[in-house]
């Protein structure tokens, strides 16, 4: 059924109207003559000369050649020497003579198109050749370019293209006697063009595609219009497993039909409609023939007979690993499926492929730019939904609140109206926050409605500037206001320029410590300019740039709070910029910063809608009271007076203590609790002031100084203060002894795993999302005490175990050496004053005893120096190990007297650890290695090192009597010894002692050896030996 | 100067054991003949200052050398030591500690109240008697000066 190349086609057609024709030229046989000398005039003739001349013409209306007039011969030998193709129709009954030229247009038809009757032989294009035909008849001259026709000449109706003319030829007679007929075919041009336009369209078209299905259906709508070489069009596109291809669109065929399934599996070749399994895998194009045999006949255009061919070809876009869809095309039933039709099926592909590649590209890149709108949505959306949440119980909080603090007939008692204002400040702070954010969301939807009017604004800038005198002079600065009146007045926004004037003061209030604060204003006659300078902190230079960005901090500045959004100065810019200005800051560390506010005088440069326009939108506007409550609570030692309040709030270090007898707090835990804002200060120091004695400080540095001076039982920090965060507090506290152990609560307002995580990394006991509930709060600071009181208590008893074993081993120093120090001085006593008269064996007797006494010595000294170990503290620093070495040598010298000892000593690089304890780990090693040694005759005591990975290990090395690897595991044991006490003698605790510096040094130990064959003694001193 | 009566040596030791070792050792280096024994801290320190069963001495009867235990009964060595150091009369009177203790602590604290030598006896007698005749002959030596030079 498939067969790859199929370049000729035998046509079956049936329907051909050819058929009749052809069975009635089968019953007329050419016969050929021999007669040469008859024709000479046709010798030159070619090809179809020698024909012509071989016809028996008897047979035909001419009759025989000889016979022929002169008007026919002349112009059949003009015919047959040209090379153009011609053609002639003779006589009444057209009989046809052609040149070689010509001879390829009559295709199959050859030869018996020779001498055929002209109007028969071109039956099937007769149609549109007719009228130019009789036309020439009549003597008139005919010309057609590019005449499309179909001629029946390869057996099968074929689409071509001829341009040609009908010219009457004059006979003897001066009639016509016949048709002089030059024909160029010019099929391949008409097919080239009418493809190439195909190409021009598919891409114009479906180049517009947004999505890939989009691409298929405008490719099949364009190539729908070249039905005369693409009969029909299905499109199929793989499913996002790859397991089956889906039809998405089709032309000439319907959907569904047995040669256009709506899908079909990828999973297993064979079987289907269109090999699209096989195709998928190969990547290659394949042809698929015997249509009508596989689906019956086709009911698609153009041509009454069915396609019985068609291609299946793969869409690959570039960078897809394979085909993403097919295209299936027939071939038309009228057409030779040659190279350049073939061709033309890999252009359309490829066009189709260029459109989805496009679509693809086209419409990630509009997802992508979809999804970031509608982030950008959301989040303004959001916004704006969450502050006008916010407002609405805000309103609700704030309106009670200051109807009970207005009360005047029944007035709260103090501590109860305390509580009261401080929510109220509270409330105040949140709204502005709310206002800011809401303002934000609507400049962000472009929703902001400015109202511009004709403003005094000095005045109003002087009056802003007074709202802040009290506080700013509160803090010890100057506040100055230098506003001359303008001359004319200034189109602002009230609200807007209300919030530019009370961030820019807020903000240089919070970063400056001394000194004095100037606003100035001044007329530019374009513009009016005003200034903010400070004598503050200032801003460092790398952070200018980012500064007016929202969200934006500048990090580690001091000031009087690390509250704060990020977004007044962000807020300030985006104002400045609707009144058509700008603001840029100047600034210089250490010395101070100017913000300098420029906007447009007149109002040519506003929206004329917005000029004196009404509000149809909630204002933001926020009581300047807020900004001013707020900065007040900035202050150190803010005892809240500006609410006539009494709380005492202990920012300067002293105890907070609300109520309680000095006696009773004295019992009471201590607790330290530091955060940079005044209220949540007095409100946790008011929660636990019942059973603690609470010190409440302002920052990390106030609280590491309250710690030194005495110790609390807890400490509970905020995270963000100015100065010493808290983070910073921990990293102090936990580096310092006497301060290590103190439990740290952190709260903070970053809530979060990660949070949690990073405090109780940075060594803090707990951790507290704000905001917290004051039950928590309590338990927290209970459970914490407590564990604090345990850990306190377990470390006293370890301590008084300690003591006890301290003051044991020196009782055994003491009172275990004197009797000894009896049993030998008797001895001694004995043998000095009565020796003489004792027998011999007496006199071994005592020996005995006084040899037994220095061995239990000896015991109790190396006992006391183990027990000694556990107890010491490393004192480490680096040393010459060759020098140690050296030292331990010259201890052991007596021990070497008398023998032949080789010692070598290698390369042993500075160590680091303690070295009296370093010193005895070598004595013990050498001594051990020079007891052991003792029958060899020389000893060899090698003493070297080397690295093993990045650890150096030093080793001793002897020739001695060396020991059963068997019993290697109880080498640094305790008593534990692998000699008979009359073979070596020892006391079993050296190698322990040993085994106990290297492990107190972080090392390791350990041996080699082999009975009779010596012994290795290895150690390290982890992250103490160094190169 | 001294009387010939005067004692020169003050040994201080509770252990009857190592008194009687002390004393054969002293005795060995010719030194046992003006020694007085104090069996603890309290009797040291009454006899140092004339005080109790010691009231009829003179104070300026100061001995040439202690030899002082530091485990002794009722008041320890490192106290009695405090003691005479912190006192003007007997500050100047050289002490020996003679103990068995090798406690870095005991001999750290010694030196810190002003003693003049540490000896830890050692268990091997040969030795102790060595040191404890070096020891003595040095101080008792250095001693022999004229008092008004002290």
């Amino acid at each position: 059924m498939i067969t790859s190349d199929c370049h000729e086609r035998e046509s079956e057609s049936t329907a051909s109207p050819m058929k009749a024709g052809s069975a009635g030229r089968r019953g007329r046989p050419v016969s050929i003559s021999n007669n040469k000398s008859q024709a000479h005039w046709l010798i030159e003739g070619g090809e179809m000369g020698k024909l012509i001349r071989s016809m028996d013409w008897t047979r035909t209306p001419l009759g025989p050649i000889e016979s022929w007039p002169q008007s026919l011969r002349t112009t059949v030998s003009l015919c047959l020497a040209s090379n153009f193709p011609i053609s002639l129709a003779w006589g009444p009954r057209h009989v046809q003579i052609y040149n070689d030229g010509y001879w390829p247009i009559c295709g199959g038809k050859h030869p018996q198109s020779m001498g055929q009757d002209f109007t028969e032989c071109w039956a099937s294009p007769w149609p549109v050749i007719e009228d130019a035909f009789t036309r020439a008849r009549a003597g008139e001259t005919s010309y057609i370019e590019n005449q499309r026709m179909f001629l029946d000449r390869n057996g099968y109706l074929e689409e071509t293209f001829f341009t040609f003319s009908f010219s009457p030829i004059r006979d003897e007679t001066g009639g016509v006697g016949g048709l002089f007929h030059p024909v160029t075919e010019t099929t391949i041009k008409m097919l080239s063009e009418r493809r190439t336009r195909a190409l021009r369209d598919l891409a114009a078209r479906a180049g517009k595609a947004q999505d890939v299905e989009e691409a298929f259906t405008l490719a099949a709508q364009t190539l729908a219009d070249w039905d005369l070489d693409l009969p029909f069009v299905l499109f199929y596109v793989v499913d996002s497993q790859g397991d089956e291809a889906r039809l998405v669109t089709q032309k000439g065929l319907a959907a569904g039909s047995p040669a256009s399934p709506r899908s079909i599996g990828l999973s297993t070749p064979g079987g289907n409609a269109w090999p699209l399994a096989e195709v998928f895998r190969s990547k290659q194009t394949q042809q698929v023939d015997d249509l009508e045999t596989k689906f019956g006949s086709l009911p698609c255009g153009p041509y009454p007979e069915s396609p019985s061919t068609a291609l299946v070809l793969p869409i690959i876009p570039p960078g897809c690993g394979g085909a993403l869809g097919f295209l299936v095309a027939g071939v038309s039933a009228r057409l030779p499926l040659n190279e350049a039709y073939r061709a033309f099926y890999d252009l359309a592909a490829a066009g189709v492929t260029a459109a989805v590649a496009s679509a693809r590209a086209y419409s990630e890149e509009r997802k992508r730019a979809e999804a970031l709108a509608e982030i950008d949505r959301a989040k303004t959306a959001f916004f704006s939904n969450v502050s006008h949440e916010f407002r609405t119980p805000l309103t609700l909080i704030l309106g009670p609140l200051e109807e009970e603090l207005a009360e005047s007939h029944d007035p709260l008692p103090p501590a109860r109206r305390e509580r009261l204002e401080m929510a109220h400040r509270n409330s105040l702070r949140l709204l502005r926050l709310v206002n800011m954010l809401l303002d934000f969301s609507r400049i962000e939807a472009g929703r902001i409605q400015a109202s511009y009017e004709p403003t005094d604004l000095a005045g109003l800038t002087l009056e802003l500037v007074s709202v802040f005198r009290s506080a700013v002079e509160k803090a010890g600065l100057t506040l100055n206001a230098d506003c001359p009146p303008m001359p004319e007045p200034v189109y602002v926004d009230r609200e807007m320029w209300e919030k530019i004037v009370l961030n820019l003061l807020s903000n240089a209030f919070k970063h400056t410590f001394d000194g004095s604060i100037n606003v100035t204003l001044r007329w530019r006659a374009s513009h009016v300019e005003m200034t903010v300078a400070d004598s503050g902190v200032g801003i460092p230079a790398a952070e200018l740039p980012r500064l007016f960005e929202r969200f934006y901090r500048v990090k580690g500045t001091k000031s009087r709070t690390h509250e704060g959004t990020g977004i007044g100065l962000a807020l300030v810019k985006e104002l400045v910029a609707l009144h058509g200005g700008k603001i840029v800051v100047e600034s210089k560390e250490g010395q101070g910063s100017i913000f300098a506010v420029t906007i447009k005088t007149g109002r040519e440069h506003l929206p004329p809608d917005r000029v004196e326009a009404a509000r149809t939108i909630t204002s933001t506007a926020t009581r300047d009271s807020a900004y001013i409550e707020e900065a007040l609570r900035w202050l150190p030692n803010s005892s809240l007076q500006t609410a006539g309040s009494s709380i005492a709030c202990a920012a300067d270090g002293a105890a907070l203590s609300k109520g309680a007898e000095p006696g009773a707090d004295a019992r009471k835990p201590r607790v330290l609790w530091a955060d940079d804002n005044a209220d949540l200060r007095s409100y946790v120091s008011g929660l636990l002031a019942p059973y603690y004695a609470v010190e409440a400080v302002a920052d990390g540095e106030m609280a590491l100084d309250a710690v030194l001076r005495r110790p609390p039982d807890i400490i509970l920090t905020d995270v963000m203060m100015p100065r010493l965060d808290g983070f910073g507090l921990l990293r102090e506290l936990r580096s310092d002894p006497r301060t290590r152990t103190i439990p740290v609560i952190l709260l903070s307002a970053r809530a979060g795993e990660e949070s949690a995580a990073e405090g109780l990394d940075a060594g803090a006991d707990d951790y507290l999302a704000k905001p917290f509930s004051a039950r928590d709060l309590l338990t927290r600071v209970r459970t914490h005490l407590r564990l604090a009181r345990l850990r306190r208590e377990s470390a006293l008893d370890l301590e008084a175990a300690n003591k006890e074993l301290e003051a044991f081993s020196y009782s055994v120093s003491h009172d275990l050496r004197a009797p000894l120090r009896t049993m030998d001085g008797f001895s001694q006593a004995l043998l000095e004053d009565f020796g003489s008269r004792m027998p011999e064996d007496a006199r071994r007797y005592l020996r005995m005893i006084r040899k037994g006494a220095e061995r239990m010595s000896a015991l109790i000294d190396d006992l006391l120096s183990l027990s000694l170990l556990s107890r010491q503290i490393l004192n480490k620093q680096k040393m010459e190990t060759a020098a140690l070495v050296r030292h331990a040598l010259r201890d052991l010298d007596p021990e070497q007297r008398d023998r032949r000892v080789e010692i070598k000593v290698g390369s042993l690089p500075p160590c680091v650890g303690d070295p009296a304890l370093l010193k005895q780990v070598w004595i013990n090693l050498l001594s051990n290695a020079l007891k052991y040694t003792r029958g060899r005759d020389p000893a060899v005591v090698e003493i070297d090192s080397r690295m093993e990975g990045k650890d150096r290990v030093f080793f001793v090395r002897d020739n001695g009597a060396g020991f059963d690897m068997a019993y290697a595991d109880k080498l640094f044991g305790v008593f534990q010894r692998l000699h008979r006490e009359d073979e070596f003698e020892g006391t079993g605790v050296g190698l322990a002692i040993v085994h106990r510096i290297v492990r107190h040094h972080g090392g390791r130990v350990w041996a080699e050896a082999a009975v009779d064959q010596g012994a290795t003694f290895y150690f390290t001193l982890a992250g103490g030996s160094k190169e | 100067m001294s009387s010939n009566h005067a004692v020169e040596i003050l040994l201080v030791e509770d252990s009857p054991q190592d008194l009687e070792l002390t004393l054969r050792a002293l005795r060995k280096a010719n030194l046992a003949n003006r020694i007085h024994v104090a069996r603890d801290g309290a009797e040291a320190l009454e006899f140092m200052f004339c005080e109790g069963a010691y009231a009829a001495r003179t104070i300026e009867d100061t001995p040439k050398v202690i030899l002082l235990d530091l485990k002794l009964p009722k008041v320890d060595g490192l106290e009695v030591l405090r003691r005479l150091k912190g006192e003007p009369r007997t500050k100047a009177t050289p002490v020996v500690v003679l103990t068995s203790s090798k406690e870095q602590r005991d001999l750290v604290e010694s030196y810190h109240l002003g003693v003049n030598s540490y000896i830890v006896k050692p268990v091997n007698f040969e030795q102790f008697t060595q040191a404890v005749l070096e020891l003595g002959m040095y101080w008792l030596l250095l001693n022999q000066r004229p008092g008004g030079e002290r």
